[in-house]
């Protein structure tokens, strides 16, 4: 009884995972970028890119669980591929807010609540960390177990979904803004692609 | 090359839906991985002015 409770908290806690980070990556592209007109440096666009590798690990998890055929060390992948996506962000958030600490430096964007973009995205980085060492601490307790209810199934691949179309979505705006170059400048100010 | 890493990442996303199996994934995962690291490297390019 216990273990189906802890089973089906720990799928929707993959599910809250992903759920997460497509809010605050659509938040950075659609309030950002496209209400504000801040446009993505390159380290922020690097960080959305490590958001979705930390992210691709629950989406392996929620969509074998929904098959049926997650086992223990496949979930164990899944929890590893969110660790070391959340450690490759945080050397990147840590590298972007180190250029911008010393005093007198206004920093990169608007701050949220007093902290710029970088900063929180460090914030969700060490909440990925904290969150998959806490799942690991309970040994297999929290092995995801699917739901049976076919709205909370459809729910949870109606998220993969919209993940995978943020994906997308982030390609083919960083295709705007670079254009046919190798990389982006330094401080982009317009879609390049358009000219 | 920030298009081209991105659609590593959709691959990947993408193989884990289509064809789920644990080595492909992983594979994909790390090709990516490696791909948004060399980049980030790319654009760290000086030594900070700071110490510690």
């Amino acid at each position: 009884m216990i273990a189906t409770i802890t089973g089906k908290l720990g799928f929707w806690a993959q599910v809250a995972f992903v759920f997460a980070y497509v809010g605050i990556l659509s938040t950075a592209m659609f309030v950002f970028q496209f209400g504000l007109g801040e446009l993505p440096c390159p380290l922020c666009i690097a960080q959305r890119m490590a958001m979705m590798l930390a992210s691709l690990g629950p989406v392996w998890v929620i969509t074998q669980s929904l098959r049926g055929s997650l086992t223990t060390a496949k979930f164990m992948v899944g929890l590893g591929m969110a660790i070391l996506g959340a450690v490759i962000g945080a050397a990147m958030s840590t590298r972007q807010i180190l250029l911008h600490i010393l005093p007198g430096d206004p920093g990169y964007g608007e701050p949220i609540l007093g902290l710029h973009l970088y900063t929180w995205a460090l914030i969700t980085f060490m909440v990925v960390i904290a969150f998959a060492g806490a799942v690991l601490l309970f040994g297999k307790s929290f092995v995801p177990v699917a739901p049976v209810a076919r709205w909370a199934r459809a729910l949870a691949w109606l998220i993969v979904w919209v993940f995978i179309a943020t994906i997308a979505i982030n390609m083919l705006v960083v295709f705007a803004e670079e254009g046919f170059n190798w990389y982006l400048p330094d401080d982009p100010t317009k879609y390049v692609l358009f000219g | 090359m920030d298009t081209i890493v991105f659609g590593l990442i959709l691959a990947c996303a993408l193989i884990i839906i289509f064809k789920p199996v644990r080595w492909l994934v992983v594979t994909s995962w790390a090709v990516a991985s490696l791909a948004a690291t060399a980049l980030f490297l790319h654009h760290v390019t000086s030594v900070l002015p700071l110490s510690f």
